[in-house]
Formats: structure tokens, sequence, C-alpha cells
């Protein structure tokens, strides 16, 4: 888990076949396999956004996800609240969670946007 | 000049009589005839198909007239008329003349708008003459500039100077950058700002900080904004698209470039609500489907607001699977979708494409703008300077990495990364003070290989005090349980809030007593340290790329579409800039139009109505 929100420049990776060593010299690395990390970049970790059917529900909510802790629930308008969750269960468990409830109309993850221009990706 | 459009207005006219026979009309755009100068004694007069020219001749020699030329339009002639006839009595005794279909004054043009703005002639968009595009303003100074077809080929540009003799004032549509904030008491942006009046008094709303002043720490958002509407022939610096404008400034992204979901369906309903018919967003992502920022933009539909988005920057086809680009990628009719050309309209390299999600190009390389201030780049070598202290042995240290066969000074906890592992127990710490003073925002920009076991933790803070920031200071970012080796990420922190004259930034590897594996406990390597800072200015420009810049060029349009056509929809103004676009080799095949945008050509496309029938009688 991590804290706030690492701004990470998706995919302005570096690969580096990366040995490296002490100032006294460098040792020949043993590479391995690269995480998958643009999926956890593309996304606010803790935080989702949730679309109620009626705006007097807002107490679903808390029934169906306060098992994660709820730190914040904010209202962006038009019946959308941004939900901040100490734990992060995952998109997956979130749908899977909202589904079938009747107050609930839709559940995703805040997704992080950039207006990175060509010139300051490195 | 406007008597070109009566021209057009004339031509059009019998067009539409034509159209009208088969069930179909043609609606003309460009405003009324008014008064114009034109040439005193001379008429246009277009006879009837029928008279032959030695009819015509006799017909205006009747009148004691005579024809000065034959132009090279059917039907019609210039003609020199008698002395002591008003240009309305003469006028009239043509129009009444059964066997002339129109007859008008021979007007006079005037050469095309050229502004007189400082660095108009760098602008290569707006008139590309095969001009070298120069550093002398980019920021940080003298940085490099994109050198691929610079100079370009003269004539690939957007055919906007012929349409500043029609349009230059847009005023009357509110356009809406939603991007990192505009710096709007900029010299070429503050008489073109939205007024927001007492509720907004600095022209928008900051979705970031949640208050009501949306200055731009970053530069993008002001950048796009001059695009759009920088003052034009006010002896400054930039141009816009439309030399006066109505901007409102939507922050949604952060000092980084960064935004949410979240921010960004709260500055696009902000927007909407506030009366804005166009919306920039040169933004964008790929983390999937979004369906609460397709809502919004579906909301902007249903209000009848234009939204021109950016293709991207990865050099990709949008199109396939797994590239999806949004908002680009979204499929509502009031979108336009924008790829970058470089000054001899080949795509530029960095352009993402797509023949079903781009729809067209503009030019997107090297373009100058209004920019937020100064800025400035303070690079640490990582070689000397740092204070390390550990709890236990070793801990961090000066070492190398070899990046892409590039041995390069790090930082290394342990010593011996990549083939060692840090202690258990530890806490190890290293930092560095620089000097902040002054700057109005900073950047903390670092490249770092991070593998830390589950349940130790990898930390960056920073204190405005100086010394040590892991005994106070602030958390920046924190992790656990990460594992990149062999790839190193570049990431990067807004800390404004240690902007002072001692700011202390550093690292911390902290661990539990368990062992770990090898793998996961490989430690940290730093292999870049850079801080970008930002001094405000309101004289500020500088020269970038991207389908960022080549956005809101077509957004520029899309409102001097809307300002020229009050009557216009959102589907008219769509249709106006992807039918009257310019075709363009290098985008068949890549967007959905093959065209380029062309300012006049988008200006002069004449919509067909929609929802009118006619019966032939």
């Amino acid at each position: 888990m991590k804290y706030g929100m690492r701004r990470l420049i998706a995919l302005a990776v570096t690969l580096a076949g990366v040995a490296a060593g002490s100032a006294c010299g460098h040792t020949p690395g043993n590479p391995q396999a690269a995480p998958t990390a643009r999926a956890q970049q593309t996304r606010v970790l803790g935080e989702y956004l949730v679309t109620l059917v009626a705006r007097d529900s807002v107490k679903a909510i808390v029934d169906l996800y306060g098992q994660f802790g709820i730190k914040g629930i904010q209202d962006l308008g038009h019946n959308i609240f941004l939900v901040t969750l100490t734990e992060d269960p995952g998109p997956a468990k979130m749908e899977q969670l909202r589904g079938g409830n009747a107050h609930i109309q839709a559940v995703q993850p805040n997704f992080v946007y950039g207006t990175r221009g060509p010139r300051n990706a490195q | 000049m406007k008597a070109l459009l009566r021209s057009i207005i004339a031509i059009a006219a019998l067009v539409g009589v034509a159209l009208t026979l088969l069930n179909q009309v043609a609606a003309v755009s460009f405003e009324p005839v008014g008064t114009g100068a034109y040439v005193a004694g001379e008429v246009l007069v277009k006879f009837k198909p029928v008279f032959s020219a030695q009819d015509r001749t006799a017909t205006v020699a009747a009148r004691g007239h005579a024809v000065l030329a034959n132009l090279n339009q059917p039907g019609w002639v210039q003609v020199k008329v008698g002395t002591g006839q008003t240009m309305t009595q003469v006028l009239a005794a043509y129009q009444n003349d059964p066997s002339v279909e129109y007859a008008q004054p021979n007007y006079i043009y005037h050469t095309t708008a050229v502004p007189n703005d400082t660095q108009y002639g760098q602008l290569w968009a707006f008139k590309n003459t095969g001009q070298t595009v120069n550093n002398s303003l980019t920021q940080p100074p003298s940085s490099p500039i994109y050198s691929t077809n610079n100079p370009g080929a003269p004539g690939n540009d957007m055919g906007i100077e012929k349409s500043w003799d029609h349009i230059t004032d847009c005023s009357s549509i509110v356009v809406a950058v939603v991007d990192t904030g505009v710096k709007y008491d900029q010299e070429d942006l503050a008489a073109n700002m939205w007024n927001g009046g007492s509720s907004f008094p600095n022209h928008g709303f900051d979705f970031v900080n949640n208050d009501n002043d949306p200055k731009d720490p970053n530069g993008h958002g002001t950048h796009v904004a001059g695009i759009i509407g920088a003052s034009g022939n006010n002896s400054l610096g930039a141009t816009g698209v439309c030399w006066k404008a109505s901007i409102m400034a939507v922050r949604v992204m952060d000092t980084t470039g960064s935004g949410t979901t979240a921010n960004i369906v709260q500055g696009i309903n902000f927007a909407v609500s506030h009366g804005a018919k166009v919306i920039n967003m040169s933004l964008g992502g790929g983390g999937g489907f979004d369906s609460a920022f397709s809502d919004a933009i579906t909301n902007a539909q249903t209000n009848d607001v234009v939204i021109v988005v950016a293709a991207g920057n990865d050099g990709v086809n949008n199109d396939i699977n797994g590239n999806d680009f949004f908002p680009c990628n979204f499929t509502q009719p009031n979108l336009i979708c924008v790829a970058a050309l470089d000054q001899s309209y080949a795509l530029a390299n960095f352009s993402n494409w797509g023949a079903t999600s781009v729809d067209v190009g503009a030019p997107g390389t090297n373009i100058l703008s209004t920019w937020a201030g100064t800025n400035a780049v303070i690079s640490d070598d990582l070689t000397s300077g740092w204070t390390f202290a550990t709890t236990t042995s070793g801990g961090w240290a000066f070492g190398t990495v070899n990046v892409g066969g590039t041995l390069t000074p790090s930082l290394l906890d342990p010593p011996t990364y990549s083939s060692g592992q840090y202690n258990n127990s530890t806490d190890d710490r290293a930092y560095k003070a620089f000097n902040l003073a002054g700057v109005n925002a900073a950047v903390w920009q670092v490249s770092e290989a991070i593998n830390v076991a589950n349940g130790d933790y990898f930390r960056t803070r920073y204190s405005s005090a100086g010394g040590d920031p892991f005994s106070g200071g602030t958390l920046v970012s924190e992790d656990t349980g990460v594992a990149t080796f062999p790839n190193i990420y570049a990431v990067e922190f807004d800390i404004l809030g240690c902007i002072s004259a001692s700011c202390s930034l550093g690292f911390q590897l902290q661990s539990d007593a368990t062992q770990q594996s090898a793998t996961q406990s490989r430690g940290v390597a730093i292999t870049r340290f850079k801080i970008n800072t930002l001094t405000f200015s309101t004289t500020s420009y500088n020269t970038i790329d991207g389908t960022s810049m080549a956005t809101p060029e077509a957004a520029g349009l899309a409102t001097m579409l809307r300002a020229y056509n009050p009557q216009y929809t959102f589907a008219d103004v769509v249709n106006a800039i992807t039918k009257g676009g310019r075709a363009t080799t290098s985008l068949a095949g890549k967007t959905t139009t093959g065209k380029a945008i062309d300012v006049m050509s988008s200006l002069a496309y004449i919509n067909p109505p929609t929802g009118l029938t006619a019966t032939v009688q």
C-alpha cells in the first residue's frame, strides 16, 4: 500500500539492464521480470467514484464499503461521490460488492490522467 | 472583404435554389450584407445563361454603359457605368432587367489581416513561410526544440490569415481550458479571460485546491490558453486563433500535470453549468473505460457543448486494444480528437493516431505561446553533499548503476546494490538541502528502482527548515512490498510546502526484523534527482510540442465558428471542422477524416441544415 498518490510518469520508464555497485566498482546485475506497474499508476489507490441511484442513499456507501474504513466521502455532483478508503480491496472486489445493490448504480476507480507533453517525458 | 461574402451569398443562394428542387436546402452561414467600399462607376452584372456575350454587350451599351471585361465565371461581366447615376439607381436598373440574374458593386478588398504581435513570425501554425522556429523564449531558457522538419515546407499551416478578415473576436463564446490552470494575469491573456463576476473573480475555479483561484503553477494550461486566445494585434508576444476571447480557467490538473477523474468530472460540469460552449482538454490517460468521465462528456453534449481533446503523445495507434487513450477514445458526437503535425505536415513522431478514434490533425510541434513564468532546473549529480545516517551498518552510499549501458552516479542502499540485501531492523536515511527561495512552484523529480519487502518501507520526505526531514518534515511518499528491478521509474512530487532557502529532501529505507529473500530486499537505487522550479511572471512565453498544443488550435477554431455562427449547434461545429479540413497525406488512414484543420475552409463550409423538407411543385 502506498501513501498518497505517487506521480509516476506512466510508462516513461527507463528500461535498465541494471548492473550496479558501490563507488568502488560495479557488479553485473541479475535482471528479473518487470512488474506490471501501469495498472497501479493509472488510478489513485484507495479512491473510488460511487454513483448513487438517489442522493438520499449516501448511507448505502457506508453500509457497503464501510468494512474497508471510510476516510472521506465527497459529493462531486450528479449523484457521484468520491469515496476514500483506508484499505483498498481493488476494483474487482468493489464491483463484486456493488452487484445487486439497489442504491448504488456504479463504482469505478478514480483514474489518473496527465497533461505531459513529449518534451518532458524522460 | 465582406464583398467576398456577399458573392458567396449570391452564389450560394443560386445553389440553394437548385438544391431546393432536389428537396434539399443549403443554409448560408455568412453574415448579412452590410456596407462596404466599392469601385465608383463600376458594377458586376450576372446575365441569365441564355444570353450570349453579344447580347450582354448590347444590353449594357443600350444603357450607355460599357463592358470592361467578361469575368471567367459564366454570365458575369464587369461594367463601366455612365455618370450622373447613383450606385443604387444603377443596381436597381440591372436587377429589374429580365435578362439579368444579379448585380452588385465591384467591392474593394483589403490585404489579409496580419497581427503586429512581436512573435508572430514564429507562429508557423498560422503562417508557415518555411521559417526556422528558434528557442529564444523556451523554458527553461534555451532548451532544445523539436528538430525534425524545422524549418518545414511553406504553406503547411492552418489557413487562418484569410479568416481573420472575417472574424478575430470570439469573445461572445466562453471557451473553457480544463487543465493545470491559467496564468490569468499574463500580459497576452489578461484582456481575454472570462468574466466570472464576483463569484469567480479569478476567471474560473480550482478543483485541485477547491478554491476560486485557478492560477497555473505548471505552465501547460497557460500555454493552451494562449494558443486559443492570446490577444492579437496588441504588439505583444503571441497571437491566438482568436484575437479576442473569453477564456474560462478550470484547474483540474496539479502542479506536476496530473489529475483525477474526480477533479476532471467536476471541472467539466462547472464549465458546462457556467456557460462554456467549447471545452479544451489537452489531457489523457489509459487506465480503462471511465464511466464518470464519459457521463460528464455526455452531459456536455446534452448542453450543446463541443469538447476538443488530445490524441496523446505515446506515438501509438489508439485503435489497438490496450492502447485506448481517454477521453480521445470516447465516442460521443460532440468530441473532436486531435493529432499533432510537424512543420511539414508529417505526423509528429510522438503523436498518437487512430483511424476510428482520432479525427483531425493540427500543428503540434514548436508551438510558441504564453507561459506562467520562468522555469529553472536544479540538478544534483548524486556524488557529493548528501548526509547519510544508519542505525546499523552500510546504509546509503554513493555508487553507480548501469542505466541503458551508461554507468550513472546514484544513491544506493545497500552499497552493494543490486547484488546485496539491505539490513534487517535498520533505519537508513539520506538527505540534502537545496535553496528554493523566491520560486512559486517546485516539482521534485526522481528516477528510482525499488525492491522493498512487505513490512519494510521506502519513504521520501521533505522539510522546509532544512536538516533531517525524517525528524519532523512532511511525508511525500511511502512504499512497501514493491519490486521494480530491473526497471527504473521516474516519479515526481509537488513540493510547494518546501519552498524556502533551505529545503531538505530525503530518502529513508526502514526495515523490520524479518529476514526477507534476496529478491525482495534488493534495496533502492536513486539514479536521477532534479527539482524543476517556476517563478511567476506576466511576460513569459514558451515553445513546446505535443498533441496538447494541437488540441487548442482546433478548440480555437471551434470557438471562432460558434462566434461567427451563433446559431450553430455542436454538431454544426464538428461538421464544419471535420468536413472543412484540408486533406493531408500523413493523416490518411490514421484519422477518421484524413484531414488537418483549415480555419478558412471550415468558416466557409456550408452546413446542410437538418430536419428540413421541401416539396417540388
